[in-house]
């Protein structure tokens, strides 16, 4: 029976891959509680394609194709900061215009670019079995990063966040604050997005935070229960994607999905089950 | 309750994975001599096949059929990786999609790089040079550009098994000898094509050494880059669209799991026929038209000469 548990961890491989997978699954999951709250679930999306048109430029400048996906993605999310903090348009429409334009100027540069064996988009699309040590330790150095600021900042960014009024009161800087949790949210997508793809980087920032949102409504309980999501669907999707032979990325985000309907239709107070014994329901409290 | 809940659906999961991996491991794995290899493309797999005959069994990493730009690897893919011995690419910068698995995935194996000592064919004129572009490496469209590949296996596996080398040496020398069969058939089924319509407009510059050998015009390409994912301008199809009219050029050939939605645009407005199902990139299944390397060219010389004499 242990073996079963062991086996696949004699690859190389397999290592890191459960660590990358592991590390952006408690990263992307906590950071993406604000995600979730705030209702910028395509943001993550977006991102991700956002960093196309600064690897294009990377490439055809010669450059670090990383530093290039950063550059763009911090760029975008403070356009969509921009947008949101005039006031005129919400959040999501900001992030959709943003999300198709930058796509559509990467693929325009790209485009221009005419070389063989030339596919850029192919950093869409990381894989997770494919992780190097180099990629661990840059996970491991930016997770440090962004949860050491989110921590330090996690009084004013909740604030901020949730009652724009006591932040005023309180003369938070309210567009710094906010820039800031856009930039690190963007930091977390670039870098997971270079060891596990796209895929699985839009769905570990929404669903295990919006899971870990049925079971609680306090914010640092909910962070914790996303990110240990986060961690449990990693290793439990990549030891079935070893045994039932299917791809990694693919079967982590679908045990997230799976963590998801069971909390929907379980969770205390709020799941499908516990309407149905409470009837008639108790007032729904809100945050 | 939901805890407890919660709970068995993890037991539920954790007792598929049981299941699964007893299942893995009563599938009987093949009977594997010595030397474990993994060429990553099938048409690699068949060449070195041959070369090994009996003596080693040759497995291949890409499913047939795969698009090499939408091959997502699973686990078990770098498991063969890892645990092979010798590992056989085409190399030329064809397998740059895989380049961190591959680094990635540990193990020790020699590799065989089928490509080795072959040169890129001249760029386009209007291509800019680019000192790190690794140029084409579709050679094995010129069969006797794949003799340099059987050479390279040959040579790479009696490194391997220095005990084998009569073996692979005999077997390399009798699959050089179809090769060059294989050359003279399509010169031959070729020739019945009129010089003035040897002309090939297809979906990607996956034909360049097939054309430089047997005289063909590369007059176009729907996606004038390498990657399957690029998307031409309007300016290139209208572009081509004048060049398959000025050229008369009569038809339009598509690889296999091309989008003939484009083709179809421009066959209508150029009255060119349009040709799908060429196989390229991988071998057809055992069953079809093009499950070996050889068959694989014979049918896409014939589907060219079909349409073109």
């Amino acid at each position: 029976m242990i073996q079963i548990f062991t086996e696949p961890l004699a690859y190389g491989f397999m290592q890191r891959g459960m660590l990358a997978a592991v590390m952006v699954g408690i990263l992307c999951a906590v950071v993406g509680c604000y995600v979730v709250l705030r209702g910028m679930a395509y943001l993550g999306d977006a991102i991700s394609h956002a960093i196309l048109p600064g690897v294009a430029i990377a490439y055809v400048l010669k450059g670090d194709i990383l530093v290039g996906a950063l550059v763009a993605a911090i760029l975008v999310a403070l356009a969509i900061g921009f947008f949101t903090q005039r006031g005129n348009i919400k959040e999501d429409t900001a992030i959709g215009i943003l999300f198709a334009a930058t796509l559509s100027l990467g693929i325009a540069i790209i485009s221009t670019i005419k070389t063989y064996a030339l596919d850029l988009t192919h950093i869409l699309f990381g894989n997770v079995l494919g992780a190097s040590d180099t990629d661990l330790v840059l996970i491991a150095i930016l997770s440090v990063i962004v949860l050491v600021t989110l921590l330090a900042l996690y009084k004013e960014l909740l604030v901020v966040s949730f009652d724009p009024v006591l932040a005023a009161t309180l003369r938070l800087p309210t567009n710094l604050l906010i820039n800031i949790l856009l930039i690190l949210i963007a930091l977390a997508v670039v870098i997971s997005l270079q060891t596990v793809g796209v895929g699985l980087v839009a769905a570990m920032l929404v669903t295990p935070a919006a899971t870990a949102n049925l079971l609680t409504r306090r914010l640092p309980t909910m962070m914790l229960i996303a990110g240990m999501l986060g961690a449990l669907a990693s290793i439990i999707g990549l030891y079935l994607s070893y045994y039932l032979n299917i791809a990694s990325g693919a079967v982590i985000v679908l045990t997230t999905t799976v963590f998801f309907f069971i909390a929907y239709v379980f969770a205390p107070a709020r799941g499908i089950f516990w309407n149905l014994r409470h009837r008639p329901p108790h007032a729904a409290p809100t945050r | 309750m939901f805890r407890a809940r919660g709970l068995v659906w993890v037991g539920c999961l954790l007792v598929v994975s049981a299941l699964a991996s007893a299942c893995a491991a009563n599938t009987p794995t093949p009977l594997q001599k010595g030397l474990r290899v993994v060429a990553i493309e099938s048409f690699l797999a068949d060449m070195a096949q041959n070369v090994a005959g009996d003596r080693l069994h040759v497995d291949t990493l890409m499913p047939i059929g795969a698009d090499p730009h939408g091959f997502e690897p699973t686990p078990q893919d770098v498991k063969k990786i890892a645990e092979s011995d010798v590992l056989i690419l085409n190399g030329a910068g064809f397998e740059e999609f895989l380049q961190k698995l591959v680094q990635n995935a540990g193990g020790e194996h020699q590799l065989i790089q089928a490509s080795k000592g072959l040169t890129s064919r001249a760029l386009k004129p209007n291509e800019p040079h680019d000192a790190d572009n690794p140029g084409d490496p579709h050679f094995w469209f010129d069969p006797t550009k794949a003799v340099t590949y059987v050479e390279n296996i040959r040579d790479g596996l009696t490194h391997a098994d220095p005990a084998g080398a009569a073996t692979y040496a005999q077997n390399a020398a009798a699959y050089i000898a179809k090769l060059n069969a294989l050359d003279e058939k399509i010169k031959q089924q070729v020739s019945v094509i009129p010089p003035a319509r040897r002309k090939l407009v297809t979906d990607h510059d996956t034909f360049g050494y097939f054309a430089d050998r047997y005289g063909f015009e590369i007059v176009g390409m729907i996606a004038p880059s390498f990657s399957t994912a690029d998307s031409s301008t309007a300016q290139q199809l209208a572009q081509l669209i004048d060049t398959i009219k000025a050229t008369n050029a009569p038809a339009i050939f598509l690889e296999q799991n091309a989008n003939p939605a484009l083709a179809a645009q421009l066959a209508r407005d150029t009255g060119a026929q349009v040709v799908t199902g060429l196989y390229t990139h991988s071998l057809s299944e055992p069953n079809g038209p093009a499950p070996t390397y050889i068959q694989m060219l014979e049918y896409d010389t014939q589907k060219i000469v079909d349409a073109l004499k």
